[in-house]
């Protein structure tokens, strides 16, 4: 009992604001399930105090829920609509028979394969299906870039100056292309850097990456503040409105 | 500092030194509080469109009235913060223009989450103006199919599929097990190609890369515009510079911006959420001022 007293004390809180009046019908449902939620949310940030039981038991019934759905999203999704019926319907005959339905039979061969990675002796058959979806993975990566890349070549080729842009426009074009060659320098070890004006193109290059850098951290900042006041527009709106004020004291 | 850690010497120099080790729990108290009366408190903070806002205002403002705009609402949970705001606007957007939007998922837990924004606005929205939408012929809910999220190969091999032959990847049936042959607004759409516009919402680039590096090799008139959130926004403005991407909204400093451009300051979430971002940021800023100073006062005292 010592070893769990945020867990029961939690446990005791839970009970008297949710639990309780939702047995005595001064909440419904969704102020129960709201309440529920709550209790998650303010479990889960207790871990910025410190580790706790609390946190703990939350985490893991997290992990648990996300198993349950993992193994539902699987099986009732995917597998059986998409692979155990249609196996079924074609062996029953219930559809004119498709050439390509007899493939259906390789995919449990294929996903065996995978197993055999825990055999010493037949290791190698698993290579055979990691070496098919690396090839699968290399073969779309490859032309996604490709795809990405030159769309970006293009338009790092336009003219500096003039054209169809507004003068702004235009110099903002020119600092990027500034900066991608002072990039690009920074990166380049072929030949080794000798002297001063070397030294400070590299340099410049170093310092655009880290203007790039702390704009990127900017937005981490700003996103994960997002995330988190979320969380509080749900304790203050659905939480302390919608069902503390409007359902306890209504 | 003694060798136990705490600060020593005279009160000045003990003050500064504490400054620069306020205990967390403090800074995440004050945090709270900040957040909790922000929160509570009506938007004030004035937000300027950018460019990125009304490039994607004008977009959906020129899509013709019989044309389509395809929503990839690929977000759960964990990002809601910033990626229900931005497609709530941009779905209330479509609505007062009388713009028709597909829906598709990225997550079997999504799916719900945002058929229930969709949902809500445009019952607000007809309760509003008197006008009234039209399931599967003013707007459609695809669903969800396993293979739409995942590591990057699968998501490329999904949106192969899917921006092949968008009907026989989804069975022929939308979420509400209706079959799309019989709705209005899936009449003359096959493929990718036949939307006007694509809108990738998402917590990461994956789906953005997808259309631009692989979908518009096939077919290069589509237009994609992303919605993403803060973290990854970034790596994806090169992409708007270049042409690839129409607009890039960028987090829920992005959904304020367009909220403004189409008037739904007062419901929006994305307005909602700049008093306490600017309370959160005014909070950070002097807690670095103040360990600097801390700093700086400490040293030259010694």
């Amino acid at each position: 009992m010592r070893k769990y007293p945020a867990l029961i004390i939690a446990g005791i809180l839970f009970a008297s604001f949710a639990v309780a009046p939702y047995f005595f019908g001064v909440i419904d449902y969704y102020g129960f399930g709201t309440l529920f939620a709550a209790f998650l949310v303010l479990g889960m940030m207790s871990f910025l105090l410190k580790e706790n039981t609390f946190y703990r038991f939350i985490e893991h019934m997290m992990i648990g829920v996300a198993g349950g759905m993992g193994l539902y999203r699987w099986w009732y999704l995917t597998m059986r609509p998409r692979y155990w019926n249609v196996l079924l319907e074609n062996c029953r005959g219930e559809h004119p028979l498709d050439p390509m339905f007899f493939l259906l039979f390789l995919v449990p061969v294929f996903g065996v394969l995978w197993y055999f990675m825990f055999s010493k002796k037949h290791l190698w058959l698993s290579r055979l299906i990691i070496g098919f979806f690396m090839g699968l993975a290399t073969g779309y990566t490859v032309q996604q870039e490709l795809g990405k890349q030159i769309g970006q070549l293009k338009a790092m080729a336009a003219p500096l100056w003039g054209g169809d842009y507004f003068p702004w426009e235009s110099i903002n074009f020119i600092i990027m292309f500034v900066l991608v060659v002072l990039c690009m320098y920074y990166f380049f070890f072929t030949f080794k850097r000798e002297g001063i004006l070397q030294d400070k193109l590299a340099q410049g290059g170093r310092i655009a990456m880290m203007i790039g850098f702390g704009a990127l951290f900017g937005n981490t900042v700003q996103g994960r503040l997002s995330w988190l006041i979320d969380r509080f527009m749900f304790l203050v709106d659905e939480v302390y409105r919608d069902v503390i004020l409007t359902q306890f004291f209504s | 500092m003694d060798q136990t850690g705490q600060p020593s010497g005279n009160g000045g120099s003990a003050f500064w030194q504490r400054m620069q080790m306020i205990d967390q729990r403090v800074i995440y108290a004050v945090l709270f509080v900040i957040l909790i009366v922000c929160v509570s408190l009506p938007s004030k903070v004035p937000i300027t469109p950018t460019s990125n806002a009304r490039k994607l205002y004008q977009a959906v403002e020129a899509c013709p009235d019989d044309e389509v705009i395809l929503i990839m609402s690929m977000w759960g949970y964990g990002s809601q913060g910033e990626n229900w705001p931005q497609l709530e606007a941009l779905v209330y957007h479509c609505l007062i223009k009388g713009k028709k939007f597909a829906m598709i998922g990225g997550d079997m837990l999504t799916v719900p989450l945002y058929n229930q924004i969709v949902e809500n606005r445009v019952a607000a929205f007809e309760r509003e103006t008197g006008r009234k939408i039209v399931y599967g012929r003013d707007w459609i809910n695809l669903g969800w199919r396993m293979g739409a999220s995942g590591p990057g190969a699968t998501i490329a091999v999904t949106y192969k599929a899917l921006a092949k032959d968008i009907p026989t990847y989804y069975g022929n049936r939308d979420y509400k097990n209706n079959d799309l042959s019989k709705m209005p607004i899936m009449s003359g759409i096959r493929n990718a190609g036949d939307f006007y516009m694509i809108v990738e919402i998402s917590y990461h680039l994956e789906g953005v890369y997808c259309w631009i590096g692989l979908i518009k090799q096939e077919y290069p008139q589509i237009r994609v515009a992303g919605m993403v959130v803060a973290i990854i926004a970034p790596d994806a403005y090169p992409y708007v510079d270049s042409g690839q991407l129409v607009a890039l909204i960028d987090g829920y400093r992005g959904a304020a911006e367009y909220e403004k451009l189409i008037g739904f300051e007062k419901e929006g979430r994305g307005h909602r959420q700049a008093n306490a971002q600017t309370g959160a940021h005014i909070f950070i800023f002097v807690l670095l001022v103040l360990g600097n100073i801390g700093y700086l006062m400490s040293r030259r005292r010694r």
